[in-house]
């Protein structure tokens, strides 16, 4: 008997360009006691089901056209407002993406806490602050009756998630909903709230629905799978059947673009290679490619790129970067932030360093301190030959051509109010590439070629584009001065898996035509380890551990590191098999 | 009633200075007809001084002959010719001679009794305690008015922009210290800034809008400092950066064009608070004096007689609120046209 089950549930957006059938009819139950993983990219109409089940679609425009949702004797969609009320965030709870968003900063987490037991009556204040610091215990945050009466700001982005999980489980619900509740954490702090999720579930006997873009995480976790695309359910099973014989060529593209450490690619698969999607009569028509597995083989007939150990492009050493603390206008400085304390590691031509660690070990500032983004406070940079340490504006301004640096997230490093043919000719003007106009725009539709775009994009702007392509057009911005050096700043963390595969081959792709030098900063080893030759794992501000990232990956000599690959979500077969018992 | 005010000069029934002692706070009406001339038989000469008076009082004359009249371009030569004067009370035109004898009534000969009704533009809007046309000097202060506020507004638009978004983008001490020198004249008296700045340079209408709009920015520049500081964050200005745009540039292209939505916002309403300062300072004697006038100042004279007379302050006051509508809905219709967001096709 399923404590929920949705039938033929249709949620329809009305826009000014049509409708967008976001969600159209899909079903499926939630098992009392299981963990349903439901998994999708953006735009697959997972948030938008379960918003559905919990009232929060914004009509208009958006509109349930129809089906039901039943939970002990209500149907969630028909059911009056009054009753959802009673039903939402009592017994029926919820996760956010974001959980540097979803806490009110200015109301003490006690206060936030016991706020659903006092509106939904359960109990009084007394007896709800105990409560709460019991609940805070539960999801592992110490000294829980003193930190109870801290602010949001006080917790890392980690706890603030466990604060949620704690907020969303005070109630004692019977089903909890978690949209995409690790996408924003670090590989190290969604294993943590990973395992700390079924160790709830275990304890609390909650039904959860877990949503994810990751299949990764729905193999640590979940018990059924539903998956999700355009807004259609292509495929559910139990878990173990899904990761052991997929039957959609969909889910079989989902699984096969995952980096894997043991995967040996050169080329990741995309869910493309798999799907075939055509339009026929206004619908959506989904097939399997026939040679599929033939097509990926034959995409690892590339060359491997020739590098030479001693033509060092860059050579970073004893590098510091320290941030003062200010006290006031006129006081001298608290102390420093050592956020770079003292590095050193050399990058040859043509080669991939990955920079690894967990945010706030410095690898970012790293990255910006190489370009001069960020002063450096000691150390020396050489980059072809050529000491840049602390070079002002109009020093850096030739070298600028050539290096580059990529940005983490796609959706605010294109300027919104720049065309995208403005966009990649603004830095050509600057740098005097192109004669002329016409000439720029030539060069900047070549660019958007090479990185797989239409040229026609040329005359639109940033927000008419998917998180994907803007990350596409991020590069060919980066590549429009002809750099030798580019630095990837987690440049696909913010991306779904699907879209990650496809990137991440891009720059692979690149590389090789190109002949490029990165550095790629990543907190997601699986990633590091497809894209780099030589590694480096950072913690606080010092590398503790480089060299060829295979090595690393075989015989991490740190615990650090080791905790770090451990982090990775497994999803082998046998793995699943095992868990599931 | 902004478009009207422009062409003013030439629209105005009466001039702005214009005064009939006579006719002091009359209401609002559309024709006047209590005004009336007897006009029996007279002599040329009587009639052209009591036209005059009618004249005087009624500010302009409707009929082009009688016009001519007073304007003493009817003498002699006119004798005999035969004219129609229009009767606006109900009765038909009727046509008088004009001969040595003055005006003599043709349809009703022997009629002591025949009206000649000199119909007068009414005053539309009434007239003040000044008896002067209220509909004139609306139009007459809405050039002084809009012009401050747009002059003014510009101008503190112009500092404004540019301090803050300079402050903003460099940040650190730079910011510190342009900010503090923002708040050192926040807390100086803004009357005394003004007099001071009206009397370092020559007091006309020019330095009162730059006077106005040095006060003004001071606002502006904070807000679009603050949204500097977030927009520094994004990494698209990183982006420029490491592409190596010089920062005039970051600057001008990346930055201003993405915090005008608040800016806009804010200029609207500037606009009003300026065009109210105006009247301000038009009262201490700094402004724009009488007999000109200007819309604040004509709220601030109308509200003071509001229990009397209300129209006074009823049709200036309703005249800047459909204004500042009007130009907060270009505002509005200015931050979507500049939003690449709102997609055009």
């Amino acid at each position: 008997m399923a404590i929920l089950e949705v039938e033929n549930l249709k949620t329809w957006f009305h826009t000014r360009d049509g409708v967008v059938k976001a969600v159209d009819g899909i079903s499926f139950d939630l098992a009392p006691g299981k963990i349903l993983g439901i998994v999708g990219e953006s735009g697959s109409g997972k948030s938008v089901t379960v918003h559905s089940l919990m009232g929060l679609v914004p009509q208009p425009p958006g509109r349930i056209e129809g089906g039901s949702a039943h939970f002990d004797g209500s149907d969630l969609i028909r059911c009056a407002p009054r009753e959802l009320r009673a039903i939402r965030g009592k017994r029926i709870a919820m996760i956010f993406q974001d959980p540097m968003t979803s806490l009110n900063p200015y109301l003490r987490i006690s206060e936030q806490l016991i706020e659903p037991l006092l509106i939904h009556g359960l109990a009084e204040r007394e007896e709800a602050l105990k409560k709460a610091i019991a609940m805070l215990e539960k999801v592992g945050i110490k000294d829980a009756a003193e930190r109870i009466h801290s602010y949001p700001h006080e917790f890392s982005g980690g706890m603030r998630q466990r604060v949620m999980i704690a907020m969303a489980l005070i109630t004692d619900p019977e089903v909890l909903i978690a949209d995409e509740p690790t996408t924003a954490l670090d590989v190290t702090v969604q294993a943590q709230i990973l395992r700390l999720l079924k160790e709830l579930q275990a304890d609390l006997g909650v039904s959860v629905i877990f949503i994810t873009h990751d299949l990764g995480v729905i193999a640590e976790l979940a018990d059924r799978v539903v998956v999700m695309y355009r807004g259609h359910i292509v495929e559910q099973g139990d878990v173990l059947s899904i990761f052991d014989q997929p039957q959609h060529p969909y889910t079989k593209g989902l699984l096969a673009c995952r980096p894997r450490l043991e995967s040996t690619f050169k080329v990741l698969p995309t869910v493309s290679d798999y799907l075939d999607e055509m339009e026929v009569d206004g619908q959506v028509e989904l097939s399997e490619k026939p040679d599929a597995a033939a097509h990926i083989e034959s995409l690892q007939q590339v060359a491997d790129q020739e590098i030479d150990e001693n033509d060092l492009l860059l050579e970073v050493s004893g590098l510091q970067v320290h941030f003062p603390e200010r006290a006031g206008f006129f006081s001298a400085p608290k102390g420093v932030v050592k956020a770079v304390d003292g590095i050193s590691f050399t990058v040859p031509r043509g080669s991939t360093l990955g920079l690894v660690g967990e945010s706030g070990c410095g690898k970012t500032t790293t990255g910006r301190a190489i370009l001069n983004l960020v002063a450096p406070t000691e150390g020396s940079v050489q980059f072809a030959g050529q000491e840049i340490a602390g070079f002002d504006a109009a020093a850096m301004l030739p070298l600028r051509k050539r290096m580059q640096i990529i940005f983490q997230d796609p959706y605010s490093s294109l300027n919104p109010r720049l065309t995208i043919e403005q966009a990649l000719a603004e830095p050509m003007a600057v740098h005097g590439i192109g004669r002329h106009h016409a000439e720029r725009r030539d060069r900047a539709a070549a660019l958007l070629d090479e990185v797989g775009l239409d040229a026609r994009f040329l005359r639109r702007y940033p927000h008419e584009f998917s998180g994907g392509q803007r990350q596409r057009i991020c590069v060919a911005r980066a590549l429009s001065l002809e750099p030798e050096f580019i630095v990837c700043d987690e440049a696909v963390s913010a991306m779904d898996v699907s879209v990650q595969a496809q990137v991440l081959n891009l720059l692979k792709e690149l590389q090789l035509r190109r002949n490029l030098t990165y550095i790629f900063i990543s907190h997601d080893l699986s990633v590091v380890k497809f894209m780099a030759d030589t590694m480096a794992v950072m913690e606080g501000g010092r590398i503790i551990e480089q060299g060829c990232a295979e090595e690393i990956y075989a015989n991490p000599s740190e615990a650090y590191t080791r905790r770090l690959i451990d982090a990775i979500p497994r999803d082998s077969v046998s793995f699943i098999r095992e868990r599931v018992g | 009633m902004g478009g009207l005010s422009i062409i003013a000069p030439w629209i105005a029934p009466y001039g702005y200075e214009t005064q009939n002692l006579e006719l002091k706070a009359v209401p609002p009406q559309l024709s006047w007809n209590t005004m009336q001339a007897v006009y029996g038989r007279c002599t040329l000469e009587q009639a052209r001084t009591n036209a005059e008076q009618l004249g005087g009082a009624l500010g302009k004359i409707e009929n082009a002959q009688v016009a001519a009249l007073l304007h003493g371009t009817i003498d002699e030569r006119d004798y005999g010719e035969t004219m129609w004067v229009s009767d606006w009370q109900g009765a038909g035109p009727k046509r008088i001679e004009i001969s040595s004898d003055g005006f003599t009534p043709l349809d009703d000969a022997g009629d002591e009794a025949t009206f000649l009704y000199l119909h007068s533009r009414a005053h539309w809007l009434g007239t003040d305690e000044l008896g002067r046309d209220l509909f004139t000097r609306l139009l007459y202060g809405g050039r002084v008015s809009l012009m401050v506020g747009l002059c003014a507004t510009s101008v503190s638009l112009t500092i404004g922009v540019l301090f803050g978004a300079v402050a903003g983008y460099f940040g650190g001490r730079t910011d510190d210290l342009m900010m503090r020198f923002v708040d050192v004249l926040y807390a100086l008296p803004f009357t005394i800034f003004v007099i001071l700045l009206t009397v370092i340079f020559e007091r006309n209408i020019w330095n009162l809008f730059l006077a106005i709009g040095a006060v003004e920015w001071l606002t502006m520049s904070r807000i679009v400092r603050g949204q500097v500081l977030t927009l520094r964050q994004q990494e698209f200005i990183e982006a420029a950066i490491a592409l190596g745009i010089p920062r005039w540039r970051i600057i001008w292209r990346h930055i201003i064009p993405n915090c005008l939505g608040p800016v806009i916002v804010y200029t609207t309403l500037t606009i009003p608070v300026v065009m109210l300062l105006e009247a301000f300072l038009s009262f201490l004697g700094l402004g724009v004096q009488p007999p000109m006038s200007s819309w604040g100042l004509l709220i601030r004279d109308g509200s003071k007689v509001l229990e009397e007379f209300p129209w006074l302050m009823i049709f200036p006051g309703s005249v800047l609120a459909a204004t500042l509508f009007s130009l907060n809905f270009l505002g509005d219709g200015l931050r979507d046209a500049l939003d690449v967001r709102i997609s055009k096709d």
